[in-house]
């Protein structure tokens, strides 16, 4: 199963650490594979370093692509954390 | 001996050090050292066990952390070992130390170079990067069999390093870093965050090659300076000045006596200079918003907002935080800030003391009752708070009292409906309405008082001048007393008395204004947690007195 869905970063900070972080931490329960493309680079969505590298500010357009047996679920969270701001601000 | 120099940066965190230099060793600079291919495979084994040392350590940090009840460095470090444990990172050490078949050591410096290129184009981001920095000493001083490379602290010591790591923070207790100086490093790192909430003076912006020789240094952070070899005079009035503050502060709370505060009762809203800022805090961490800066919205614009522009702006902040007040301050123009819209009005040669706050708007009323208008028909949600800067004369507010009545009048003619009525508070940062507020508290329905400007005009002391910045910084006893007397004065009228300015976010203050009976601080976004934390603290241990 693949999923791929176009997401907006809503922090005021872009993807910072503490966004990051939670990302990470989010599919550590997750059995699919999670790629972030921005930009025309691609990366492996459980590594924070990769993340942070993206340099992604508020309003980037992060594609997400989930393959793999819970490919629905796992979107399902990351559209939900992303568009939470990752619970940081409202 | 060598002369006294004074440097001037930036203020990270307040307070006054007087101590020892410590310079952190430059970063070593070592030359590329190559490993024989039959070493890889130790190399790798070694660089694990430094890593799985390092999480232990972050994981301890981080219980201590918890249980200080500092949650806020504890989120820091569980950022940080996630980055420990982040496969992409140990992947990309172990194949570099393969493929280049170098020690560890230099694969960092390598990968660290290239981090730091990579987020120097963003100014947040590149802060994140002090954070990895600290990351990989910790893990490099690992891999030597003899630590010798921790810097040791004495009683008195002063960090002194081009970049300050949290890390260098949160492993050494307070009593050994007095202060800190750095060369990089901005308000809004997490080193920053951590020396303000542990009440560590800290400078940066701070050419930090002139401190490698010296050995006496003064940090004040109150004003953003350093002082390094000191002459015993400056060391003197330096120390004085330290006694001077904590027995101001001894004193004044021996005094007042403890008053029967139950917890939480305390409400710390934010200061917000632009719509924009409402989202860097979530609702939840706030009270209220109480001063929104309105005259920001005119920097940079080539007209006066429209009515319906205003009235967009408002309603969209006072939907956000709903059944919170949101204190909107009515344009605040003149004395130091001056735009391009009027700025043909402060050609004055004393502009602080000219035409600005509500005198300039009694004699623009165009702009002040359009602002009226727009603030009246933005209070749908009944939240809305009108807040009238630079009052010094009680006719002032009565003039502006009359104008709101007849915008008021006037819109209900132009067929709005109005139910709401706005509640009116007044700005308290002249001697003037300071010493007169219990005449203005009776016909305001709350007090705010300006500290920034209050201390400016009541020591006669601009706070853009170094050379009497400090007294403006010092917390004056007379700007102490006056507050106190402000805040009484509310309460014996039963209106609330919201303290703004600098001093609001001085966590050494928190304790002393609550215990005066304030019970509203407006504080920048950047410390609405620390102080939202220590106010929380004080609330928890009254005191026997």
């Amino acid at each position: 199963m693949k999923v791929v869905r176009e997401v907006k970063v809503k922090n005021v900070l872009g993807l910072h650490i503490r966004p990051a972080t939670s990302i990470v931490r989010l599919l550590q329960v997750s059995k699919s594979s999670v790629h972030f493309t921005y930009k025309k680079v691609n990366i492996n969505a459980r590594s924070i370093m990769s993340i942070l590298m993206l340099v992604a500010k508020k309003n980037s357009k992060i594609i997400i692509t989930v393959e793999g047996a819970d490919a629905i679920q796992t979107m399902d969270q990351l559209m939900c954390a992303f568009e939470n701001r990752f619970g940081e601000d409202k | 001996m060598e002369a006294e120099k004074i440097l001037t940066g930036v203020s990270i965190s307040k307070g006054i050090a007087i101590g020892n230099a410590v310079c952190s060793k430059k970063k070593c600079e070592k030359e590329l050292v190559n490993i024989p291919t039959e070493e890889i495979h130790n190399e790798i084994k070694r660089f694990r066990s430094a890593l799985e040392k390092s999480k232990k350590d972050l994981q301890r940090l981080r219980e201590k952390s918890i249980s200080n009840g500092e949650i806020d460095i504890a989120e820091i470090l569980d950022s940080h070992l996630e980055i420990l444990q982040d496969p992409f990172l140990t992947e990309m050490v172990e194949s570099k130390i393969k493929l280049s078949k170098q020690n560890i050591e230099t694969v960092f410096q390598v990968i660290i170079q290239e981090y730091k290129k990579h987020f120097s184009k963003d100014p947040i981001f590149k802060e994140r990067v002090t954070d990895f920095l600290g990351l990989s000493t910790r893990i490099v001083s690992y891999l030597q069999p003899i630590k010798s490379k921790k810097i040791v602290f004495s009683k008195d010591s002063i960090f002194v390093a081009e970049e300050i790591m949290p890390v260098d923070i949160m492993e050494n207790q307070k009593k050994y870093i007095h202060a800190l100086i750095s060369q990089e490093g901005g308000k809004t790192s997490h080193s920053a965050i951590i020396a303000r909430s542990r009440g560590i003076p800290y400078v940066a912006d701070i050419d930090v090659r002139l401190l490698e020789n010296c050995q006496k240094v003064v940090v004040d952070g109150n004003c953003g300076i350093v002082v390094i070899n000191p002459s015993d005079k400056t060391i003197e009035k330096y120390n004085s000045l330290q006694k001077e503050l904590e027995e101001k502060y001894k004193k004044l709370q021996k005094k007042i006596s403890y008053k029967n505060c139950s917890q939480n009762n305390i409400n710390v809203y934010a200061n917000i200079n632009e719509p924009y800022d409402i989202e860097k805090f979530s609702q939840q961490d706030i009270d209220g918003i109480g001063l929104f800066r309105s005259e920001y919205l005119l920097i940079g614009k080539n007209d006066f907002l429209k009515e319906e522009e205003q009235v967009n702006i408002y309603l969209k902040i006072a939907e956000k935080i709903k059944d919170k007040p949101f204190v909107i301050r009515l344009f605040d123009l003149g004395g130091d800030k001056i735009f391009k819209l009027v700025d043909d009005c402060f050609s004055s040669p004393n502009p602080s003391l000219g035409v600005m706050g509500i005198r300039f708007l009694l004699k623009h009323q165009e702009i002040l009752r359009g602002q009226i208008r727009a603030i009246i028909r933005a209070n749908v949600y009944n939240n809305i708070r009108m807040l009238v800067p630079l009052v010094t004369d009680i006719e002032e507010i009565l003039e502006l009292k009359q104008i709101i009545t007849e915008e008021r009048e006037n819109l209900i003619n132009r067929g709005f409906s109005i139910s709401n009525k706005i509640l009116l508070g007044c700005m308290i940062e002249v001697p003037s309405s300071a010493i007169l507020c219990d005449i203005f508290v009776k016909e305001v329905d709350f007090l705010s008082i300006g500290t920034n400007d209050l201390s400016q005009y009541l020591l006669a002391a601009d706070r853009n001048n170094i050379e009497v910045r400090h007294l403006y910084s010092s917390c004056h006893m007379a700007v102490l007393r006056l507050i106190g007397s402000v805040i009484k004065e509310g309460i014996k009228a039963k209106k609330e008395v919201i303290i703004c300015g600098e001093l609001a976010s001085d966590p050494r203050l928190v304790q002393l204004f609550l215990e005066l009976g304030a019970t509203s601080l407006s504080v920048s976004c950047l410390d609405i947690h620390m102080i939202k934390d220590i106010a929380d603290k004080v609330f928890l241990k009254p005191r026997k007195s």
